[in-house]
């Protein structure tokens, strides 16, 4: 018995370091599924450059936190024309799990007074792994608070990246470099200093088609826990809250079945204001680049409204 | 809780420490705890359905008892009849009475008439038909003369019950299983050894293969009328791959923990892929379920000693029932028929016993003839399997036609079989170590080709990567779960 357990236990080792090894030769020599559960790659959204700006930045006004709905919906130069000075901390498909990490990382670096926080709704339903895997690869050094929430998001393929990225960047030294895709979508995007992503598509060529499934939206537990844990962690340093949902086309907001489950579950908290954009100002379909991102031109009419209303309501100060 | 999750390494370490470590001493504790802990992994899914594993389990514990001490052969057989009735009736409830429910409408509206039956909606206790199964066994094997009955319940839950095999066998028999409970186990180091071999070699072939054939196998199937020839013959191929990497992958992994905690349980799977005729592969495929048929239905209504018009009216009922057994559906019985059909020029000129020994036994490759009634096997077993993956006949046979009727290829071909270029290497993989092990009970043996211990391990530590990196991880339940 005491042998078979000395053995495991050395065997334990030895498949750690197989696995390391391995993880190394496969994320050299092999690109895509060959490498099925190890995925480091650039992806869309420009995250790369806005987190190496992010570590520049020492302070600004509002701090802006989320998705693609957040780094295609806020657009510093509209904010800047209105007295304001944002940056923009959205991330691909970022649940509040990344969301949470990316506070912890930044909040003590950045100066800020007011965060709005895009709560898609999508993004509380989501199992985490294309968020983890954009700030695996788009984070400078992969470190050990990243780990903890990828315990939380708990998929191979996370884990896998990550060893990877660690090597890369810890171990190596390695600094990544942006690689826009060919595609014509990708194409279309450039980034715009302050984390927002600009797209010259227009509603001809991504445009939402035909009818959307019903939507019975079901936040999960781990999401709740992470966005309530960030929103005290604000609150604790006295920064002020705004809970925003950005217009999504009429086709997929109407899809939802019930859109009291989320809009009673925002308003909750004390202290912290919540605006659902697609009821305060629903935009027609010509206004988005697909089902749910706006346009330039719907950025335009969102941020502008935003704006308005928050300084109207005294959210924001008249000025900053 | 499932072979494929977190909770399930961390039972097993827990149960494994406080086994061997804490607990060794004292059998009946030992025993107890086994029980306690099979009760927790099969509460872990619903606890609820407990009860009904422990009624199953005293029912047929109780019967055993009687049958024994009765003295009178009649009382004998109506005790016995009742068990089975007992056994059934809980089997019929919870798994067919819907199914009967709803062939008694489909009959009577095409008779012109409207009927409304009852439905139940329960879900199917997980392993009933597996826990049934063993408890019938027993009884049995006691009244038959071959077992005596157990004294200490406890160690009669034990064999019922134990956690490896609760949820989807090897079906074990009394006289099998349970006089290995009732002795003081004592930890072997080549029995754990070959354990987590087969464990490992279990993982593998349920993560790595079956579940990444799964997500290809449910595209193909939900799309069939939209899918070329050549993509309908790969979902065939694809689904009889993953039915045998999910199922022979789970009785691996059940025999490989059972060795951990000393005990053996039966194979249930003897590489049925490389099979000649279906006879053979019948000998090969599930045999703890196929072996029970045989001793306990087909033995009893005569078996083949009563000329060839009985034989093969007994033939016919086995496969009946046991595709019956698979589920509440007649996809199932007609799968189960096909089979039968399969085995009747078999059975009629007498060559069902004809390849009794392995294939290539004393050469690396086949003979062009072995080699072809091998593929000739695989082929019309594939074709079965589209009957019990369909979701109903006529849908299987709509498939089949499709696989004739569609265009060979229509270009969407390298869209969907892109994201499992990788699989073909899987295969190769398993498809060698089985063939090496083919005359061996199971691949635990294949390791030990490497005969220095640095390298051996070196090699489960490459599977363990590949099961790592190349796994889908969705923590799939297995597919004999449902049955």
């Amino acid at each position: 018995m005491k042998t078979f357990l000395i053995r495991l236990s050395l065997f334990f080792f030895l498949a750690i370091f197989v696995w390391i090894i391995g993880i190394c030769v496969l994320g050299v020599a092999f690109r895509g599924i060959l490498r099925k559960n190890l995925q480091y790659s650039s992806p869309r959204g420009y995250s790369l450059t806005r987190l190496q700006q992010a570590d520049t930045i020492k302070k600004t006004n509002v701090l802006i936190l989320g998705s693609s709905h957040a780094y295609r919906g806020f657009d510093p130069r509209i904010f800047k024309n209105k007295g304001i000075d944002i940056f923009n901390l959205g991330t691909s498909s970022q649940t509040p799990l990344q969301t949470d990490y990316l506070v912890d990382k930044y909040i003590n670096k950045i100066d800020v007074k007011y965060v709005i926080y895009e709560v898609y709704y999508n993004n509380f339903q989501k199992d985490g792994l294309e968020s983890s895997l954009d700030l695996i690869f788009s984070t400078a050094k992969p470190d050990m608070s990243m780990l903890q929430m990828l315990i939380k998001v708990d998929k191979i393929k996370a884990y896998n990246s990550f060893v990877y990225a660690y090597l890369r960047k810890s171990v190596l030294g390695k600094k990544e470099k942006l690689k826009v895709s060919k595609n014509a979508e990708a194409k279309a995007d450039s980034y715009i200093p302050g984390g927002y992503v600009a797209s010259t598509l227009d509603i001809e060529e991504g445009s939402p088609t035909g009818e959307a499934k019903k939507l019975t939206i079901h936040f999960l537990d781990m999401h709740k826990e992470a966005f309530e844990t960030t929103i005290k962690k604000l609150q604790a340093k006295n920064i002020k809250v705004i809970l925003v949902q950005a217009p999504v086309s009429r086709r997929d907001y109407l899809s939802i079945t019930n859109p009291d489950y989320m809009n009673s579950y925002f308003s909750k908290f004390k202290g912290v204001s919540y605006y659902n954009f697609n009821n305060i100002l629903p935009l027609p379909d010509t206004d988005f680049l697909d089902g749910s991102h706006l346009n330039q031109h719907g950025v335009d009419a969102f941020n502008n409204a935003l704006i308005d209303k928050l300084k109207a309501d005294g959210v924001l100060p008249a000025k900053f | 809780m499932l072979f494929n999750s977190i909770e399930f390494i961390i039972f097993l370490l827990l149960v494994y420490v406080l086994y061997w470590f804490v607990l060794q001493k004292n059998l009946t504790i030992q025993n107890f705890f086994l029980l306690i802990a099979s009760y927790v992994f099969y509460g872990w899914w619903d606890w609820r359905f407990l009860l009904l594993l422990i009624l199953s389990t005293i029912i047929d514990y109780s019967f055993g008892l009687l049958i024994y001490r009765s003295t009178v052969q009649r009382t004998k057989k109506l005790l016995l009849w009742l068990s089975i009735f007992n056994n059934l009736a809980i089997l019929g409830f919870f798994k067919y009475y819907n199914f009967f429910a709803d062939s008694t409408k489909v009959l009577f509206s095409q008779l012109g008439m409207e009927l409304h039956p009852y439905m139940l909606s329960i879900a199917l206790p997980v392993g009933i038909s597996f826990y049934t199964f063993h408890g019938m066994s027993y009884v049995f094997d006691i009244y038959n003369g071959k077992a005596k009955p157990s004294t200490n319940p406890v160690n009669y839950s034990v064999f019922v019950c134990f956690f490896p095999l609760l949820v989807a066998g090897p079906i074990e028999r009394g006289t099998h299983l349970l006089p290995q409970v009732e002795v003081k186990r004592v930890f072997n180091y080549r029995q754990s050894v070959d354990g987590l071999r087969l464990m490992l070699w279990g993982f593998f072939k349920k993560i790595v293969i079956a579940d990444s054939l799964a997500q290809l196998v449910d595209t193909i199937f939900k799309t069939h009328e939209h899918s070329s020839g050549l993509s309908l013959m790969m979902g065939a191929v694809a689904f009889a791959i993953q039915i045998y990497g999910d199922f022979s992958g789970y009785s691996d992994i059940a025999r490989g923990t059972a060795k951990l905690f000393g005990f053996e349980l039966l194979i249930n799977f003897r590489f049925p892929y490389f099979s000649r005729d279906i006879a053979e592969f019948w000998r090969r495929w599930h045999i703890s379920l196929s072996s029970w048929f045989r001793d306990y239905l087909y033995i009893p209504l005569g078996g083949s000693k009563g000329g060839k018009l009985l034989s093969v009216r007994n033939t016919f009922i086995i496969f009946l029932v046991s595709g019956f057994w698979h589920g509440a559906n007649w996809t199932y019985i007609f799968w189960g028929g096909l089979h039968a059909v399969y085995f009747l020029p078999l059975l009629l000129l007498d060559r069902n016993r004809k390849n009794n020994g392995p294939i290539a036994e004393n050469s690396i490759l086949p003979s062009v003839m072995d080699f072809l009634r091998m593929v000739v096997t695989f082929i019309i077993v594939c074709i079965a399997w589209v009957f019990f993956r369909a979701s109903s006949i006529g849908e299987a046979f709509t498939y089949l036609k499709e696989i004739v009727t569609h265009p060979l290829l229509n270009g969407k071909e390298k869209l969907l079989f892109r994201p499992y270029i990788y699989i073909p290497v899987m295969l190769a993989i398993m498809l060698v170590v089985e063939w090496i092990c083919r005359n061996k009970d199971d691949v635990s043996s294949f390791f030990d080709v490497f005969k220095k211990r640095p390298v051996r391990y070196v090699v489960y530590a490459l599977l363990c990567f590949m099961i790592v990196m190349y796994g889908a991880f969705e923590e799939t339940s297995f597919i004999y779960f449902q049955f």
